[in-house]
Protein backbone atom coordinates (compact mmCIF):
# COMPACT_ATOMS: atom_id res chain seq x y z
CA UNK A 1 0.00 0.00 0.00
CA UNK A 2 2.78 2.37 1.05
CA UNK A 3 4.69 1.48 -2.12
CA UNK A 4 1.62 2.29 -4.19
CA UNK A 5 1.22 5.69 -2.56
CA UNK A 6 4.92 6.41 -3.06
CA UNK A 7 4.63 5.44 -6.72
CA UNK A 8 1.63 7.74 -7.23
CA UNK A 9 3.44 10.58 -5.44
CA UNK A 10 6.58 10.10 -7.51
CA UNK A 11 4.58 9.89 -10.72
CA UNK A 12 2.87 13.19 -9.90
CA UNK A 13 6.19 14.77 -8.89
CA UNK A 14 7.80 13.70 -12.15
CA UNK A 15 4.80 14.95 -14.11
CA UNK A 16 4.89 18.30 -12.33
CA UNK A 17 8.61 18.74 -12.72
CA UNK A 18 8.66 17.74 -16.33
CA UNK A 19 5.69 19.99 -17.02
CA UNK A 20 7.05 23.05 -15.24
CA UNK A 21 10.77 22.74 -15.82
CA UNK A 22 10.83 21.41 -19.35
CA UNK A 23 13.41 18.83 -18.44
CA UNK A 24 11.81 15.92 -20.21
CA UNK A 25 15.00 15.36 -22.19
CA UNK A 26 16.66 13.48 -19.34
CA UNK A 27 16.81 9.81 -20.23
CA UNK A 28 17.55 6.91 -17.98
CA UNK A 29 17.74 3.19 -18.34
CA UNK A 30 16.87 2.76 -14.71
CA UNK A 31 14.20 1.18 -12.64
CA UNK A 32 13.11 4.48 -11.16
CA UNK A 33 13.45 8.07 -12.17
CA UNK A 34 12.75 11.12 -10.12
CA UNK A 35 13.60 14.78 -10.01
CA UNK A 36 13.68 16.52 -6.69
CA UNK A 37 14.08 20.17 -7.50
CA UNK A 38 12.57 22.21 -10.33
CA UNK A 39 15.78 23.94 -11.36
CA UNK A 40 17.75 23.60 -14.55
CA UNK A 41 20.46 21.28 -13.25
CA UNK A 42 18.90 19.75 -10.17
CA UNK A 43 17.65 16.46 -11.51
CA UNK A 44 18.12 13.03 -10.16
CA UNK A 45 18.51 9.63 -11.73
CA UNK A 46 18.34 6.50 -9.66
CA UNK A 47 18.42 2.75 -9.98
CA UNK A 48 17.27 0.17 -7.50
CA UNK A 49 18.61 -3.35 -7.50
CA UNK A 50 18.34 -6.17 -4.97
CA UNK A 51 19.73 -4.42 -1.88
CA UNK A 52 21.83 -1.93 -3.88
CA UNK A 53 20.46 1.53 -4.64
CA UNK A 54 22.27 4.28 -6.49
CA UNK A 55 21.11 7.84 -7.15
CA UNK A 56 22.83 10.64 -9.08
CA UNK A 57 22.45 14.39 -8.95
CA UNK A 58 24.49 16.88 -10.95
CA UNK A 59 26.22 19.54 -8.85
CA UNK A 60 26.84 22.96 -10.38
CA UNK A 61 30.41 24.31 -10.50
CA UNK A 62 29.32 27.25 -8.34
CA UNK A 63 28.16 24.90 -5.61
CA UNK A 64 31.46 23.04 -5.86
CA UNK A 65 33.36 26.31 -5.56
CA UNK A 66 31.27 27.33 -2.54
CA UNK A 67 31.72 23.96 -0.82
CA UNK A 68 35.50 23.78 -1.18
CA UNK A 69 35.96 27.48 -0.40
CA UNK A 70 34.16 26.76 2.86
CA UNK A 71 36.61 23.94 3.56
CA UNK A 72 39.57 26.29 3.11
CA UNK A 73 40.87 24.90 -0.17
CA UNK A 74 43.28 27.04 -2.22
CA UNK A 75 41.70 28.75 -5.26
CA UNK A 76 43.70 26.70 -7.80
CA UNK A 77 42.47 23.41 -6.36
CA UNK A 78 38.91 24.70 -6.15
CA UNK A 79 39.00 25.56 -9.84
CA UNK A 80 40.61 22.21 -10.63
CA UNK A 81 37.70 20.38 -8.97
CA UNK A 82 35.08 22.74 -10.41
CA UNK A 83 36.45 22.12 -13.90
CA UNK A 84 35.29 18.51 -13.61
CA UNK A 85 31.78 17.21 -14.09
CA UNK A 86 30.79 16.52 -10.48
CA UNK A 87 27.90 14.21 -9.73
CA UNK A 88 26.39 13.83 -6.28
CA UNK A 89 26.24 10.07 -5.81
CA UNK A 90 24.18 8.30 -3.20
CA UNK A 91 24.76 4.61 -2.46
CA UNK A 92 22.49 2.71 -0.11
CA UNK A 93 22.31 -0.83 1.21
CA UNK A 94 18.62 -1.66 1.48
CA UNK A 95 19.17 -5.40 1.64
CA UNK A 96 20.09 -7.89 4.32
CA UNK A 97 23.63 -8.67 3.13
CA UNK A 98 26.77 -6.53 3.05
CA UNK A 99 27.97 -5.37 -0.35
CA UNK A 100 31.09 -3.70 -1.62
CA UNK A 101 31.91 -1.79 -4.75
CA UNK A 102 35.15 -0.77 -6.39
CA UNK A 103 35.11 2.64 -8.05
CA UNK A 104 38.23 1.77 -10.03
CA UNK A 105 36.03 -0.69 -11.94
CA UNK A 106 33.35 1.88 -12.76
CA UNK A 107 33.41 3.48 -16.20
CA UNK A 108 31.64 6.32 -17.93
CA UNK A 109 30.79 6.07 -21.59
CA UNK A 110 30.82 9.16 -23.75
CA UNK A 111 28.84 9.75 -26.94
CA UNK A 112 31.71 8.37 -29.06
CA UNK A 113 31.30 4.99 -27.34
CA UNK A 114 34.62 5.25 -25.45
CA UNK A 115 34.75 4.00 -21.85
CA UNK A 116 36.70 6.08 -19.33
CA UNK A 117 37.85 5.66 -15.74
CA UNK A 118 36.49 8.01 -13.09
CA UNK A 119 38.85 10.24 -11.14
CA UNK A 120 38.47 8.52 -7.78
CA UNK A 121 38.94 9.61 -4.18
CA UNK A 122 42.49 8.23 -3.92
CA UNK A 123 43.51 10.37 -6.92
CA UNK A 124 42.10 13.53 -5.33
CA UNK A 125 43.54 12.76 -1.89
CA UNK A 126 47.00 12.31 -3.43
CA UNK A 127 46.77 15.76 -5.07
CA UNK A 128 45.36 17.34 -1.91
CA UNK A 129 48.14 15.92 0.26
CA UNK A 130 50.77 17.23 -2.18
CA UNK A 131 49.33 20.69 -1.54
CA UNK A 132 49.15 20.20 2.22
CA UNK A 133 45.36 19.83 2.29
CA UNK A 134 44.28 17.50 5.11
CA UNK A 135 40.62 17.29 4.15
CA UNK A 136 39.66 13.70 3.39
CA UNK A 137 35.93 13.75 2.70
CA UNK A 138 33.38 14.73 0.04
CA UNK A 139 34.56 12.20 -2.57
CA UNK A 140 32.83 8.82 -2.71
CA UNK A 141 34.92 6.16 -0.98
CA UNK A 142 36.77 3.98 -3.45
CA UNK A 143 36.30 0.46 -2.17
CA UNK A 144 34.14 0.30 0.96
CA UNK A 145 31.87 -2.36 2.38
CA UNK A 146 28.31 -1.26 3.10
CA UNK A 147 26.50 -3.12 5.83
CA UNK A 148 22.69 -3.38 5.77
CA UNK A 149 21.25 0.07 6.51
CA UNK A 150 24.40 1.93 5.44
CA UNK A 151 24.15 4.79 2.99
CA UNK A 152 26.27 7.72 1.87
CA UNK A 153 25.97 10.76 -0.35
CA UNK A 154 29.28 11.91 -1.81
CA UNK A 155 30.76 13.22 -5.03
CA UNK A 156 32.05 11.37 -8.08
CA UNK A 157 34.06 13.22 -10.71
CA UNK A 158 34.29 12.86 -14.48
CA UNK A 159 36.71 14.63 -16.80
CA UNK A 160 33.99 16.03 -19.02
CA UNK A 161 32.89 19.51 -20.04
CA UNK A 162 30.04 21.09 -18.13
CA UNK A 163 26.74 20.19 -19.73
CA UNK A 164 28.11 16.96 -21.24
CA UNK A 165 26.09 13.74 -21.14
CA UNK A 166 27.36 10.23 -20.43
CA UNK A 167 26.28 6.74 -19.42
CA UNK A 168 27.53 5.43 -16.09
CA UNK A 169 28.56 1.77 -15.92
CA UNK A 170 28.69 0.78 -12.25
CA UNK A 171 29.56 -2.38 -10.37
CA UNK A 172 28.96 -3.84 -6.94
CA UNK A 173 29.66 -7.15 -5.26
CA UNK A 174 27.38 -9.18 -3.02
CA UNK A 175 28.41 -12.54 -1.63
CA UNK A 176 31.46 -12.68 -3.89
CA UNK A 177 29.39 -12.13 -7.03
CA UNK A 178 29.97 -9.07 -9.21
CA UNK A 179 26.88 -7.26 -10.47
CA UNK A 180 26.71 -4.44 -12.99
CA UNK A 181 24.29 -1.74 -14.02
CA UNK A 182 24.08 1.24 -16.37
CA UNK A 183 22.46 4.61 -15.87
CA UNK A 184 22.07 6.27 -19.23
CA UNK A 185 21.85 9.93 -20.02
CA UNK A 186 23.59 11.38 -16.97
CA UNK A 187 23.93 15.10 -17.61
CA UNK A 188 26.70 17.20 -16.09
CA UNK A 189 25.59 20.54 -14.67
CA UNK A 190 26.10 23.64 -16.78
CA UNK A 191 28.48 26.35 -15.56
CA UNK B 1 -16.71 26.16 -15.65
CA UNK B 2 -16.77 29.64 -14.15
CA UNK B 3 -13.58 31.55 -13.52
CA UNK B 4 -14.17 31.30 -9.75
CA UNK B 5 -14.41 27.51 -9.80
CA UNK B 6 -11.45 27.29 -12.16
CA UNK B 7 -9.38 29.46 -9.78
CA UNK B 8 -10.37 27.33 -6.78
CA UNK B 9 -9.53 24.14 -8.66
CA UNK B 10 -6.17 25.51 -9.73
CA UNK B 11 -5.45 26.61 -6.14
CA UNK B 12 -6.36 23.13 -4.88
CA UNK B 13 -4.11 21.46 -7.46
CA UNK B 14 -1.20 23.78 -6.62
CA UNK B 15 -1.74 23.14 -2.90
CA UNK B 16 -1.70 19.40 -3.51
CA UNK B 17 1.47 19.72 -5.58
CA UNK B 18 3.14 21.88 -2.95
CA UNK B 19 2.35 19.27 -0.28
CA UNK B 20 3.74 16.52 -2.47
CA UNK B 21 6.86 18.52 -3.26
CA UNK B 22 7.28 19.44 0.38
CA UNK B 23 7.15 15.76 1.16
CA UNK B 24 9.80 15.12 -1.46
CA UNK B 25 12.05 17.71 0.14
CA UNK B 26 11.42 16.28 3.61
CA UNK B 27 12.40 12.84 2.37
CA UNK B 28 15.73 14.03 1.01
CA UNK B 29 17.49 12.90 4.17
CA UNK B 30 15.95 9.78 5.53
CA UNK B 31 17.71 8.50 8.60
CA UNK B 32 18.16 4.77 8.84
CA UNK B 33 17.69 2.94 12.13
CA UNK B 34 19.51 -0.22 11.21
CA UNK B 35 22.64 -1.21 13.09
CA UNK B 36 24.52 -4.11 11.58
CA UNK B 37 27.23 -5.88 13.57
CA UNK B 38 30.72 -6.21 12.16
CA UNK B 39 31.43 -9.81 11.19
CA UNK B 40 34.78 -9.55 12.93
CA UNK B 41 34.98 -7.00 15.77
CA UNK B 42 38.18 -4.96 15.71
CA UNK B 43 40.01 -3.32 18.62
CA UNK B 44 39.46 0.43 18.71
CA UNK B 45 42.47 2.71 18.29
CA UNK B 46 43.11 4.89 21.33
CA UNK B 47 43.27 8.66 20.97
CA UNK B 48 43.43 11.84 23.01
CA UNK B 49 41.52 14.87 21.76
CA UNK B 50 40.33 18.14 23.26
CA UNK B 51 36.65 19.05 23.25
CA UNK B 52 35.02 22.40 22.44
CA UNK B 53 35.73 23.54 26.04
CA UNK B 54 39.39 22.55 25.67
CA UNK B 55 39.09 19.59 28.05
CA UNK B 56 41.24 16.61 27.12
CA UNK B 57 39.56 13.24 26.55
CA UNK B 58 41.44 9.95 26.34
CA UNK B 59 39.30 7.34 24.66
CA UNK B 60 40.70 4.37 26.61
CA UNK B 61 39.38 6.02 29.82
CA UNK B 62 35.96 4.80 28.67
CA UNK B 63 37.01 1.14 28.96
CA UNK B 64 34.28 -0.74 30.82
CA UNK B 65 31.58 1.37 29.17
CA UNK B 66 29.66 0.90 25.94
CA UNK B 67 30.63 3.86 23.76
CA UNK B 68 28.89 5.43 20.78
CA UNK B 69 31.46 7.34 18.73
CA UNK B 70 30.15 9.58 15.96
CA UNK B 71 32.37 11.16 13.28
CA UNK B 72 30.74 14.25 11.80
CA UNK B 73 31.02 17.80 10.44
CA UNK B 74 28.66 20.77 10.38
CA UNK B 75 28.87 20.93 6.57
CA UNK B 76 27.49 17.38 6.32
CA UNK B 77 23.64 17.43 6.06
CA UNK B 78 22.95 13.91 7.42
CA UNK B 79 25.35 14.62 10.31
CA UNK B 80 23.21 17.61 11.25
CA UNK B 81 20.03 15.63 10.81
CA UNK B 82 21.05 12.85 13.19
CA UNK B 83 22.73 15.02 15.87
CA UNK B 84 19.60 15.64 18.03
CA UNK B 85 18.92 11.90 18.13
CA UNK B 86 22.41 11.34 19.58
CA UNK B 87 21.53 13.62 22.49
CA UNK B 88 18.19 11.88 22.97
CA UNK B 89 20.12 8.59 23.05
CA UNK B 90 22.52 10.00 25.65
CA UNK B 91 19.56 10.93 27.83
CA UNK B 92 18.07 7.44 27.46
CA UNK B 93 21.38 5.93 28.56
CA UNK B 94 21.88 8.28 31.53
CA UNK B 95 22.98 6.43 34.67
CA UNK B 96 24.19 3.40 32.69
CA UNK B 97 27.81 2.50 31.92
CA UNK B 98 27.59 4.08 28.49
CA UNK B 99 29.05 7.13 26.77
CA UNK B 100 28.20 9.14 23.68
CA UNK B 101 30.75 11.35 22.00
CA UNK B 102 31.05 13.06 18.65
CA UNK B 103 34.30 13.77 16.86
CA UNK B 104 34.17 16.77 14.56
CA UNK B 105 36.28 16.73 11.43
CA UNK B 106 38.45 19.79 10.93
CA UNK B 107 36.11 22.61 11.94
CA UNK B 108 36.75 25.26 14.56
CA UNK B 109 35.00 25.31 17.94
CA UNK B 110 33.24 28.62 17.27
CA UNK B 111 31.52 27.33 14.14
CA UNK B 112 30.62 24.06 15.85
CA UNK B 113 29.16 25.72 18.95
CA UNK B 114 27.14 28.26 17.00
CA UNK B 115 25.54 25.32 15.20
CA UNK B 116 25.03 23.14 18.30
CA UNK B 117 23.39 25.91 20.34
CA UNK B 118 20.61 26.07 17.76
CA UNK B 119 19.67 22.42 18.24
CA UNK B 120 16.82 21.00 20.26
CA UNK B 121 17.91 19.26 22.37
CA UNK B 122 21.34 20.89 22.66
CA UNK B 123 23.95 18.09 22.82
CA UNK B 124 25.50 17.70 26.26
CA UNK B 125 27.93 14.97 25.28
CA UNK B 126 31.55 15.86 24.48
CA UNK B 127 32.25 17.24 21.03
CA UNK B 128 35.88 16.42 20.31
CA UNK B 129 38.01 18.22 17.75
CA UNK B 130 39.89 16.08 15.25
CA UNK B 131 41.51 19.09 13.64
CA UNK B 132 43.95 17.24 11.40
CA UNK B 133 41.48 14.34 10.81
CA UNK B 134 44.11 11.89 12.04
CA UNK B 135 41.73 9.98 14.31
CA UNK B 136 39.15 9.49 11.56
CA UNK B 137 41.91 8.13 9.36
CA UNK B 138 43.06 5.72 12.09
CA UNK B 139 39.47 4.62 12.60
CA UNK B 140 39.09 3.98 8.86
CA UNK B 141 36.27 6.48 8.40
CA UNK B 142 35.51 6.59 4.66
CA UNK B 143 32.60 9.03 4.72
CA UNK B 144 30.54 11.24 7.00
CA UNK B 145 28.68 10.55 9.12
CA UNK B 146 30.14 7.29 10.39
CA UNK B 147 29.30 5.98 13.84
CA UNK B 148 30.84 3.13 15.78
CA UNK B 149 29.53 1.24 18.79
CA UNK B 150 32.31 -0.03 21.03
CA UNK B 151 31.79 -2.75 23.62
CA UNK B 152 33.02 -2.66 27.21
CA UNK B 153 36.27 -4.35 26.17
CA UNK B 154 37.08 -1.60 23.68
CA UNK B 155 36.21 -3.53 20.53
CA UNK B 156 34.32 -1.96 17.63
CA UNK B 157 31.29 -4.22 17.28
CA UNK B 158 28.96 -2.11 15.13
CA UNK B 159 29.69 0.37 12.36
CA UNK B 160 27.08 2.59 10.74
CA UNK B 161 27.78 4.63 7.61
CA UNK B 162 25.18 7.32 6.92
CA UNK B 163 22.69 9.13 9.12
CA UNK B 164 20.84 7.23 11.82
CA UNK B 165 17.98 7.88 14.23
CA UNK B 166 20.03 6.87 17.25
CA UNK B 167 17.22 6.83 19.78
CA UNK B 168 15.20 4.44 17.63
CA UNK B 169 14.24 1.33 19.65
CA UNK B 170 16.21 -0.90 17.28
CA UNK B 171 19.49 0.90 17.99
CA UNK B 172 18.75 1.36 21.71
CA UNK B 173 18.10 -2.40 21.92
CA UNK B 174 21.53 -3.11 20.42
CA UNK B 175 23.20 -0.90 23.01
CA UNK B 176 21.22 -2.32 25.91
CA UNK B 177 22.20 -5.81 24.82
CA UNK B 178 25.87 -4.77 24.92
CA UNK B 179 25.35 -3.16 28.33
CA UNK B 180 23.95 -6.44 29.64
CA UNK B 181 26.96 -8.46 28.47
Amino acid sequence: MADGITLIRKTIQIFVLFTFSGLATVQAETQSLQQDKPTAEAWQLSAKHQGFNIALTAITPDRIRAFFTGRGFPPEMIEAIASYCVIGTRIENTGSLPFSYDLSKWRYQTADGELHKLKIKADWIREWREQGIKFAFSQLAGNPTFLPGDWISSMTTYKLPHGATFDLHYQWNINGKDNTGIIKGVKCAND
Amino acid sequence: MTNRIRTKLLTLILLLFSILMGDAYAQEIELSHRASPLKNPVPSVDFSLIDTDENMHKFSDLRGKVAVVNFWAVWCPPCREEMPSLERLRRKLAGKPAAVLAINQGEDAERILSYLWGLDPVPEFPILLDQDMKVSSEWAVTGLPTTYIIDKQGNIVYRMIGGREFDHPEIVKVIEKLLAE
